[in-house]
């Protein structure tokens, strides 16, 4: 296993309406990145150590997957590392275990897990989802074509190892956003 | 007005519950609810679909189940299409689901239930995971537990294609049979995870079953109720996962009823609350009684203890030993310790391990004959299976073209709705006393009432970062008079 490669990874529930917007993002970076490096799982285990060992052997990792955060406008993007989620985090269904300890799990019992700096999670904020549907709010749709521009730089920029910026960023030409603080964040999925 | 106590979210439940436990004026536990948000419109997403594509799409319905609804809604489809499967497509359907339900029980066992018992209910709750139980029990059994699942999730891939999401089933058999190859790398795999069953059976043993205070839970502990229990089973009544008659015994062990799938709604009809979207399923000729158990109540209970209930045996040879020694701590069959299901869970793992060792054993499992060609439209099916928590019910009508006119479900968890409320007030209760403050310990020893049910309640939401996985609000007249909150920090 190469040492250099980049995988990421699209979570949600493609029924779930926003929740789904990760692995439609996935699927449409993998049909029109060109620039090599990065391997992309579309629509892979969306949690736990289902998840953890599909990312053995990376040297860094994207995951890319909605988040439930009310206080954001929809569609904004959320960079942060694995490192930043903490113990209880998210990026998984509870039934499993959350990704870091998962993560730690995993190392634990020797599996070849990136560091937890290189695991980059890429999140993008939406209202509940809580209805079965295949399409995206009439929100996210409209931002889609931005966030998936954005999602394919910032796949890009690590990639080639460029040092990111974490932090928030609207692609929703919301303006000013309410970034950091104390609201809760959900993952959707 | 008394307090209300809210613990919100619910943590390590699949799903993002809350329960809101009201206090009387002298501090006594007056009513308690477990309220979780419900995932809505399937019914209404499916309709107008050609109805072979639903046992792909209801795989979205649950991250942890989903083959259990794969195979449940693959058989309603069956019924569809006039019934006709192919030998060898049961036979392969049930080998795969063996491995899914290994798979599932690893995780709650070692990742959700452990902890309470081998960290302790009281601990911090940051440490109360599956770290510290690879703490307590070394790293080497770390390491086996993620080979395990990892053996479980291989064999799905080998048999199904896929174990994630599976595709596998079409109408009257399955998509791809097994080839030589493939079974000889199962074989080794199997006797593997037959050892790891019987490991886990051990240390429940060890550490669980012989220590006194997590033995006095089992037996004296509040965590019991008085209900009849549901559970599929096959040739000679034996436990069974994937195919069978659903049957109910009552408190005694005598049966209430039996039926065949395609019976169902002579036997189970569900209660609507209006405090909750969740709905109460009951035995029908009983008629809706209320949250009520003993002898009058018209409640069961479904999942690893019920199953165990249900039947009269295990289908092998060592999952009946384990059955047999789990009685003669638990009492019964029936037994009503439902802390026991954990114990349950485990001894299902060896029938399930001993399951796919014979069907490894079978001259017949490699072979062509896996589907046959479908019949006539019959317009109706009914597929069950044995979901982990619970007997899982799939419903479909479609029309002449094959077009799905309505769906119903009923998942594992729904059967249990009913019993998780009473059991959570029930411990809740017992532990909250007038005049004491709750705290953290207190407060996941009610968790630890509904996790023994194993709940899967829709899809999963989680916070993030994740400060507050667990939030317990105390009211008094209205007013916050006190908020404890859990988290990565630790408890404060």
């Amino acid at each position: 296993v190469s040492a250099a490669r980049t995988l990421l990874v699209g979570l949600g529930n493609p029924i779930l309406g926003d929740d789904g917007i990760g692995v439609r993002l996935a699927r449409d970076v993998a049909a029109q990145y060109r620039e090599g490096g990065l391997e992309v799982l579309v629509d892979g285990p969306s949690a736990g150590l289902d998840l953890v060992e599909r990312l053995a052997g990376y040297a860094r990792v994207i995951l890319v997957d909605a988040f439930e955060a009310p206080a954001l406008e929809p569609g904004t993007l959320l960079r942060m590392d694995a490192g930043a989620l903490g113990p209880a985090a998210a990026v998984s269904h509870v039934h499993a275990t959350e990704l870091a300890t998962a993560l730690e799990l995993g190392r634990g019992a020797g599996l070849p897990l990136p560091a937890a700096a290189e695991i980059h999670v890429l999140g993008i904020a939406t209202r509940a989802a809580d209805s079965f549907s295949e399409r995206l709010s009439p929100e996210l749709e409209l931002a889609y074509r931005g966030l998936l521009e954005a999602v394919t730089r910032e796949a890009g920029a690590l990639c080639r190892r460029e040092p990111i910026a974490t932090g928030v960023e609207s692609v929703s030409g919301g303006g000013d956003v309410p970034g950091g603080g104390g609201e809760r964040w959900k993952t959707t999925g | 007005m008394g307090r209300v106590i809210t613990i919100d979210p619910v943590t390590r439940l699949e799903g993002h519950g809350r329960i809101d436990i009201f206090l009387d004026d002298r501090g006594g536990v007056q009513d308690c609810y477990l309220q979780v948000p419900e995932l809505r419109g399937f019914e209404r997403f499916v309709v107008g679909r050609p109805i072979e594509e639903l046992p792909r799409i209801v795989t979205r319905i649950c991250g942890v189940c989903p083959a259990s609804h794969h195979l449940a809604s693959a058989k309603a489809v069956d019924a569809c299409f006039g019934g006709a499967v192919a030998a060898l497509a049961v036979k392969l359907r049930e080998m795969y689901y063996q491995a899914h339900f290994i798979h599932s029980h690893i995780a709650h066992f070692y990742l959700l239930a452990a902890p309470d018992f081998l960290c302790g209910p009281e601990s911090a709750a940051d440490a109360r995971n599956v770290l510290g139980v690879v703490a307590r029990v070394g790293a080497e059994t770390g390491r086996a537990i993620i080979r395990a699942r990892s053996r479980a999730q291989r064999i799905q891939e080998l048999i199904g294609g896929r174990a994630t999401h599976p595709v596998w089933c079409v109408p009257g058999g399955v998509a791809k049979g097994l080839s030589p190859a493939e079974l000889a790398e199962i074989r080794p795999l199997a006797a593997e995870l037959y050892d790891f069953s019987q490991f886990s059976l051990e240390l429940f043993r060890r550490a669980i079953r012989d220590d006194p205070e997590y033995h006095a839970l089992l037996l004296d502990g509040p965590y019991s109720l008085d209900l009849p229990h549901m559970g599929l089973v096959g040739p000679r009544d034996t436990v069974s996962f994937y195919d069978g008659d659903v049957r109910v015994v009552d408190q005694a062990g005598r049966e209430i009823c039996r039926y065949r799938p395609e019976d169902y709604h002579r036997h189970v009809a569900e209660h609507v609350e209006p405090w909750t979207y969740l709905k109460f399923p009951y035995l029908k000729a009983r008629g809706w009684r209320g949250f009520v158990d003993g002898p009058g109540t018209s409640l069961y209970c479904a999942g690893p203890l019920s199953r165990l209930n249900a039947a009269e045996r295990m289908a092998t040879p060592g999952a009946q030993a384990a059955r047999e020694e789990l009685f003669a701590t638990l009492g019964g069959p029936p037994s009503q310790a439902l802390l026991g299901q954990h114990w349950a869970r485990l001894v299902e793992m060896v029938q399930a391990a001993e399951t796919l060792r014979d069907r490894c054993a079978d001259p017949e499992i490699v072979g062509d004959a896996y589907r046959v060609r479908v019949g006539d439209i019959s317009g109706e099916g009914v597929g069950i299976v044995e979901a982990m928590r619970g007997t899982l019910t799939h419903h479909y009508t479609c029309d002449r073209r094959g077009l799905c006119t309505s769906a119903n479900l009923i998942v594992g968890t729904t059967n249990n709705n009913a019993a998780i409320q009473m059991l959570t007030r029930k411990v809740a209760a017992a532990y909250i006393r007038p005049g004491s403050e709750p705290g953290q310990g207190l407060l996941n020893r009610i968790e630890m009432a509904f996790r023994s049910f194993d709940p899967c309640f829709s899809c999963a939401t989680h916070s993030l970062p994740g400060r507050m996985p667990m939030r317990v609000r105390i009211h008094r007249g209205g007013r916050l008079e006190r908020e404890l909150t859990r988290g990565a920090g630790g408890d404060r």
